[in-house]
């Protein structure tokens, strides 16, 4: 991210001098302005990261004769007012990073909208070069734009492209290395705003000039104050006399507010607007207006009163089969990859804690997160299709009633659902959501829907203690209790945390639809996939080893003298015959394991845990159980195999655990039990990604927090009340 | 004068003003909500909520309680006022 300062460098990788041009793109959602910085990049991308906050800065590079152009392409973003992260960035970006150039990307086809942008770029100081994108569609529709008039009257270069025919990429280069030549005029920018408010944005102007000489457009700055522009007020206030101008435009506005009925702001903006569309009549001419277009006709199914849903859960199942069922195969195969190469290394290395480390830690902990990436590769493929089909949007339009009622958006029904197969990469469809307050939401209440990994568990406890309904019993769980659990917190977050309603309108464009590249969807999907990579991979790693290592460590020899010492004596006992001695010794090994388990960290935790699952009708095994399942879910199965098995025989197979949980849970500690697995954390990869995307350690905590106070009191309050009624 | 929530699917009025403050008007001023604009009802969602609408040249959607927040009057009407 860092390029150190703003002066045009050089660049000698291949030995050639080059002259460095930093550029970075600038646009509204929806304005192709990705696909068409991947035109320009190519491969050669990667992503960034912007002070912590979860929006992606991608970066890539393009040689062009003897100049080397440095692109970053901003978050899409309609406006540069600071009310989004994604706002804030790309307007940080902008005034404190210093590109060269500014490639201000725009829709062509709905030009008023997006030279909005343009305006207060100009305002801030900003000469873009325009590129109207989507050329293609402005032909179709046949919309004519004087592009020569357009580039005379803002004074800034104007380049046609298309990015999906990489039509004018030659010409956008060509315009952006020449703009990066000329010396800048300093000349300022302005739109007139009425004369009322012209006067009062001079005055202030003024006191903020003589406050502070050094303010480079202090007429930008009056004009941020009286748009309420958090950023530039913060500014202000901590330079000189910062309190005093900010008293007095709070005077000012009021005053605009009793003479003209209206804040400054709807001024301000009306006259942007108004600016535009005097350019607009000038360059603008629809010569014939397509008012039934191909979108229109596909909205017809698609938005439709009945057939809407039919055919979005169709591709709910689609998406869901494809990222999970599809995502089975290539998962086995890693699963055996990783095997293979613990197998390998076991026998070729000599026993040792560094081959132990190496299988049991390092292998597997990388395994275990490379396992997952089938899912999320397919996942954001289907996500990338949705989005830049323009399906996402109508999926959000017909969801949102529903999602809205439990406090979030139509677009939180992906992750929700996606929870179903793996809290992962459903955390990581969140991102999916614009507004960080929906996201935050949606990524707390996903991994409450029960995950595949948790079915086992239903499966043996309901098998083991509620026989007759084995099935209803695990439906109940893996589905309407996740689901449940998911709503009833919605409600309660909605109540209480979320209550404040500064709340992001749900103005959601919804763009027209468009067959998507190959490419860009590649791209876009590679993205996400390095992302999980790189964020989580190195984490996710070493939480594994740390508990391998708790679960594997203190070493006792002491045990393993005692136990080794007590299979010898059993098999040298000539009193008992063989079919006896095999089965005593089996029993001697899972004491062993057993003990050997309960003596690791892992196992003193648990242990030391007791008096916290007591209440909920467990003893330590349970207790140390639960601890191993924040490795995964699934393994808490495996923990109570070897737990509880000790001196009941034939535990190895199923039946042989589900006697053993039948004997040692009642239904009820059973029900309490599985409720405290569906509830709690799902697993550390899930943990990890949580956090990571929320990018904020206090939600993180919260959200570890939470889910743990919430199995606890659940698990507690129906096992203690179910006391009462069953005796 | 009426409240944009109150509008049919097929209606086509002109932003009168915003009621409202903060992120919500701001945004909704940004997306081209300016007084004058014109803004076409083009369908409810099959629940009644959110509703699609073109502003300008945009095709957006806004949910029915953020709606009621635009103030829009019939363009027959300021056709006939002028």
């Amino acid at each position: 991210m860092e390029h150190g300062n703003n002066e045009t460098g050089t660049a000698s990788a291949d030995g050639f001098a080059r002259k460095i041009i930093r550029v970075a793109l600038a646009g509204n959602p929806n304005s192709g302005k990705t696909s068409l910085f991947n035109c320009l990049t190519g491969a050669s991308q990667k992503v960034g990261n912007w002070s912590g906050v979860t929006v992606d800065i991608v970066e890539g590079s393009l040689r062009s004769g003897s100049c080397q152009l440095l692109i970053t392409d901003l978050p899409g973003t309609y406006s540069l007012s600071t009310c989004s992260a994604d706002e804030q960035v790309a307007r940080q970006f902008i005034t404190e990073k210093n590109p060269d150039v500014v490639v201000n990307v725009i829709d062509a086809t709905n030009l008023e909208r997006h030279l909005y942008l343009t305006v207060q770029l100009l305002e801030l100081g900003i000469r873009p070069v325009l590129a109207l994108n989507m050329w293609d569609e402005v032909m179709q529709k046949g919309i004519s734009i004087d592009c020569k008039r357009l580039s005379e009257l803002l004074g800034l270069p104007v380049v046609k492209t298309n990015s999906r025919s990489n039509l004018g990429m030659k010409d956008l280069t060509d315009a952006i290395i020449e703009h990066a030549s000329r010396k800048e005029t300093s000349h300022l920018f302005s739109v007139n705003y009425p004369q009322e408010l012209e006067s009062v944005i001079k005055s202030l102007a003024q006191m903020i000039s003589q406050a502070n000489p050094d303010v480079k457009n202090a007429r930008y700055d009056a004009v941020q104050l009286f748009e309420s522009d958090k950023e530039v007020a913060r500014k202000i206030n901590e330079a000189p006399q910062g309190r005093e101008i900010i008293e007095q435009c709070g005077k000012y506005i009021a005053e605009i507010e009793k003479k003209l009925g209206d804040t400054p702001e709807s001024f301000i903006v009306e006259a942007r607007y108004g600016y535009i569309s005097g350019i607009s009549r000038e360059t603008v001419n629809l010569t014939k207006v397509d008012r039934v277009q191909v979108s229109d006709k596909i909205d017809t199914v698609l938005t439709h009163r009945f057939w809407a849903y039919p055919v979005f859960i169709v591709f709910m199942w689609l998406l869901f089969q494809a990222t999970f069922k599809l995502g089975e195969i290539p998962m086995g195969w890693i699963g055996i990859l990783f095997g293979w190469l613990g197998d390998v290394a076991s026998s070729h290395l000599p026993e040792s804690v560094f081959r132990d480390l190496l299988v049991d830690g390092i292998i597997a902990g990388v395994g275990g997160v490379i396992v997952f990436l089938p899912n999320i590769l397919i996942l954001f493929l289907g996500i990338s299709i949705m989005e830049d089909t323009g399906y996402m949007a109508r999926a959000a339009f017909i969801m949102d009633k529903m999602m809205h009622r439990i406090g979030l958006h139509g677009k939180s029904f992906i992750p929700m659902l996606m929870g179903l197969g793996c809290s992962v990469p459903a955390i990581m469809a969140a991102r999916t959501l614009e507004s960080p307050k929906d996201r935050i939401k949606t990524i707390l209440l996903t991994p409450l829907v029960s995950c595949s990994a948790r079915l086992p568990v239903f499966v043996l406890f309901a098998g083991a203690l509620f026989p007759k309904h084995a099935g209803n019993v695990v439906f109940l769980f893996q589905v309407l209790f996740g689901f449940g659990a998911f709503i009833l917190m919605g409600l309660l977050f909605k109540h209480t945390f979320f209550k404040k309603t500064d709340d992001y309108p749900f103005v959601m464009e919804l763009p027209p639809y468009r067959l998507p590249t190959l490419r860009s969807i590649l791209i876009h999907m590679w993205h996400k996939t390095e992302h999980y990579l790189k964020k989580m991979g190195g984490v996710v790693l070493v939480f594994s080893v740390v508990l391998w290592w708790a679960g594997a460590y203190p070493n006792n020899p002491e045990i393993d003298k005692k136990y080794e010492d007590k299979i010898a004596a059993a098999e040298a006992d000539m009193s008992i015959d063989s079919t006896t001695k095999v089965s005593v010794v089996a029993v001697l090994q899972k004491e062993y394991q057993a003990e050997k388990m309960s003596q690791t960290y892992i196992g003193r935790v648990g242990k030391f845990l007791e008096p916290l699952v007591t209440p909920f009708g467990t003893d330590w095994r349970g207790a140390v159980s639960l601890v191993t399942g924040f490795v995964a879910k699934e393994v808490v199965v495996s923990s109570m195999g070897v737990l509880y098995a000790v001196g009941e025989g034939e535990a190895e197979n199923s039946d042989g655990l589900r006697d053993v949980i039948r004997s040692n849970f009642t239904p009820l500690s059973g029900f309490a039990f599985m409720l405290f697995v569906l509830l709690y954390t799902p697993c550390v990869v899930a943990l990890i990604t949580a956090v990571r995307e929320l990018g904020n350690w206090k939600w993180s905590v919260f959200s570890v927090c939470y889910q743990l106070c919430l199995a606890w009191t659940a698990a507690t309050v129906v096992y203690q009340i179910g006391r009462i009624f069953i005796r | 004068m009426k409240k944009l929530s109150e509008c049919a699917a097929g209606d086509r009025v002109q932003v009168v003003r915003l009621d409202g403050e903060g992120v919500f008007k701001r945004r909704l001023l940004e997306m081209g909500f300016v007084s004058g604009t014109g803004v076409e009802i083009i369908k409810y969602a099959p629940l009644k909520d959110p509703v699609e609408l073109i502003v300008g040249q945009s095709r957006i959607s806004l949910r029915v309680d953020e709606a009621c927040g635009v103030i829009v009057r019939d363009v027959e009407l300021s056709v006939e006022e002028q």
